[in-house]
């Protein structure tokens, strides 16, 4: 889960690491010039105008009322940030991300900070173990040999790494970014922008941790219903028993020409669970798919709960469906799919040619 | 890296519970080298004939080099850490939703021990008639000489079907996880069958997202083990920018996407095959069995 820029900084400030001033967007002792800055979870937010300079009082009202409303180029922003403005004289790129190719964790410094620092050859990665109390040691060897700095300016940049390795352990996270990490006249740094994500599935550990913001979209419903769902732009919703499933029923739809409305992994043991199923359905119901694909392929769960579930909730289903069933107890589901009237396949390509069949039908 | 073989024998971690009660069920009906169950609160007790120790060392006493982790999300960690701590060679974790640090935690306790971590979110391991520390039924598991590494246990029962009705069995199955962070990576496994002996055929499974089949391909070039490799990476429609697995890449590059990871595998020689139910016929062509059986034959 991404934490609002906002939300990072309070947990690197908390942690040690230096950030600008800022104020509640209705603070009277709001000290100007500042940056009102929307609070969103997409990037390019600057190139989009999501970031505002207010001289006066009446354009910081202006600036925070245009973010939340939000305009051609940005959705309305969750919340703004009124902060200082800060004049730097080098913007640096510091993380700690964790790398799925390696299983580990890597420290990315990079002298210019920015946009697009990831692609840039000048940023450079260091394994750290997770394990590490202090990565002191890590750190000074990177700054040393990746960062040209005086020596203020080097501890400075030490040690708020040093404390971003401390949110990112204390807070379980995927990602501690600070760019840019700005460096002052004085030789000292702040974090003038931050991204924070951290691990849902570490919640039970971190009762604090606000709960996620179920937007408005199709991928937030599924998230509140505890299903993984993608909203896309073609025809037939698809519900499967496993993400790489989904993927690839998506893909054989495709090469059907009847591309995807939205793919859905209810889990590898599916939802045996007529509401929950009920409610998946609904939600995918209002994206108005023109036939609905479910395809499950259960080893340690039964089809026959799959199914069972499935007759439950089949008001939910809509008329145009087509349902495949296959491994654990396959043979008495479509059994009992086919007694109900449900069009009903053992083998995936006969489904998804159905389901392309079906979604063809509907466009006359 | 240490894979399954004839000495293998199983404990299976959280084996009294319900998830657990189902694969030691199952293995002892397909005769599976089960020899132990795991679990502190029952040790002492049997369940069907099944020894519960308290612990990975009384279960390595009885023979286990290999354990299949099935404990709720929270206990795994310490599960893999006392598995490995007794010297288990070859971990499975089936447990989803395990912590993102408990998992980097696990592949660092893993590499240290010198034990092969497969998982977390691994739909397992298997030998056709060997060992299954997986959750593929008996009847997936036709021995033959296609071996298997995938990111995905949905499409590995999709591809062990589409091998049956081409008359094709599997040497090996090896499921690494669907999880961002997994122990064993594709490259391992590819070099691992490049190797096998009983393996004349290996068919990858990808999905969009992260550099493992980056990895497999370089690692399969290098070895050029003169048998073919097939591959598959799902998400080929997938749009840009979109996350489309469960977990979903953090480290997200430009060539991350299905098509320029099926050109990487070609240009190391590869046979990739674009779509799942595509598969199997380019394993059987590439092991000159053309012929597809029908449907009907298939149990």
């Amino acid at each position: 889960m991404r934490l609002y820029e906002r939300e990072a900084k309070l947990l690197l400030r908390d942690a040690g690491v230096p950030t600008p001033r800022s104020w509640s967007r209705d603070d009277d002792a709001v000290e100007l010039p500042v940056m009102v800055k929307a609070q969103l979870l997409e990037g390019g937010r600057g190139k989009r105008g999501g970031i505002i300079e207010a001289s006066t009082k009446a354009d910081l009202d202006a600036a925070v009322e245009q973010l939340l409303a939000g305009s051609d180029t940005l959705p309305p922003a969750h919340e703004v940030l009124v902060e200082e403005l800060v004049a730097v004289e080098q913007e640096l790129y510091v993380s700690f991300i964790v790398d799925r190719s390696a299983a580990g964790v890597q420290l990315l410094v990079s002298p210019a900070g920015g946009i697009e620092v990831e692609d840039s050859a000048m940023t450079r990665a260091y394994p750290v173990p997770i394990d590490a109390v202090d990565v002191r040691g890590v750190v000074a060897g990177a700054v040393s040999e990746s960062l040209d700095l005086q020596a203020p300016t080097a501890d400075a940049v030490i040690a708020a790494a040093r404390a971003m390795w401390q949110v990112l352990r204390e807070h379980e996270c995927e990602l501690v970014e600070v760019n840019p990490l700005g460096v002052l006249a004085d030789g000292s740094v702040v974090a003038l922008d931050a991204r924070v994500a951290v691990d849902e599935r570490a919640r039970f550990r971190h009762p604090d941790q606000r709960s996620p913001v179920f937007d408005g979209t199709f991928e937030g419903r599924c998230a509140e219903l505890g299903v993984f769902g993608v909203e896309l732009t073609g025809e037939v919703a698809v519900l499967t028993s496993g993400a790489g499933l989904a993927m690839a029923t998506a893909d054989l739809l495709e090469r059907l020409e009847a591309p995807a409305r939205c793919i859905v992994d209810l889990g590898g043991t599916a939802l045996g669970d007529a509401r929950a199923l009920g409610d998946v359905l609904a939600a995918i119901g209002a994206l108005q798919p023109a036939v609905t694909v479910v395809n499950c392929f259960l080893q340690l769960g039964s089809c026959l709960e799959i199914a069972g579930a499935l007759l439950e909730a089949r008001e939910r289903l809509g008329a145009s469906c087509v349902v495949r069933l296959a491994g654990n107890e396959g043979a008495p589901a479509r059994k009992r799919m086919k007694a109900a009237g449900l069009p009903v396949y053992a083998e995936l390509d006969l489904a998804c040619l159905a389901a392309a069949e079906l979604a063809v039908g509907s466009r006359v | 890296m240490r894979g399954i073989d004839a000495d293998t024998r199983i404990a299976i971690v959280g084996m009294t519970g319900t998830v657990g009660q189902r694969f030691m069920r199952r293995m002892l009906d397909e005769g599976s080298p089960l020899v132990a169950g795991i679990n502190p609160k029952k040790a002492g007790s049997s369940l069907d004939g099944v020894p519960v120790v308290a612990g990975a060392a009384e279960a390595v006493a009885l023979g286990a080099n290999a354990a299949l982790v099935v404990v709720p999300a929270a206990h795994t960690l310490q599960a893999v850490r006392d598995a490995a701590a007794a010297g288990v060679g070859l971990i499975s974790v089936y447990t989803e939703g395990v912590p993102l640090h408990d998992a980097l935690r696990m592949a660092a306790v893993c590499r240290d021990a010198g034990a092969t971590l497969f998982g977390p979110n691994s739909a397992g391991v298997a030998v056709p008639a060997v060992a299954n520390l997986s959750d593929l039924a008996p009847t997936l598991l036709r021995p033959g000489s296609v071996g298997i590494v995938s990111k995905s246990g949905t499409l590995t029962y999709e591809v062990l079907v589409g091998l049956q009705q081409h008359g094709l069995g599997c040497s090996a199955v090896y499921c690494l996880g669907g999880d961002p962070v997994v122990g064993t990576g594709m490259a391992d496994i590819v070099s691992f069958l490049a190797a096998d002996d009983g393996t004349d055929c290996v068919v990858a499974i990808g999905e969009i997202g992260g550099e493992a089949e980056y990895d497999a391909a370089r690692a399969w070039a290098e070895l050029d083990p003169g048998k073919p490799l097939v591959t598959y990476v799902a998400g080929l429609s997938a749009p840009p920018g979109k996350q489309m697995g469960h977990a979903g890449a953090i480290l997200s590059g430009s060539r991350d996407d299905a098509r320029s990871k099926q050109d990487a595998f070609a240009a190391v020689g590869a046979l990739p095959a674009y779509y799942v139910t595509d598969v199997a016929a380019r394993a059987a062509g590439a092991l000159g069995m053309e012929r597809p059986r029908a449907a009907s034959d298939i149990a």
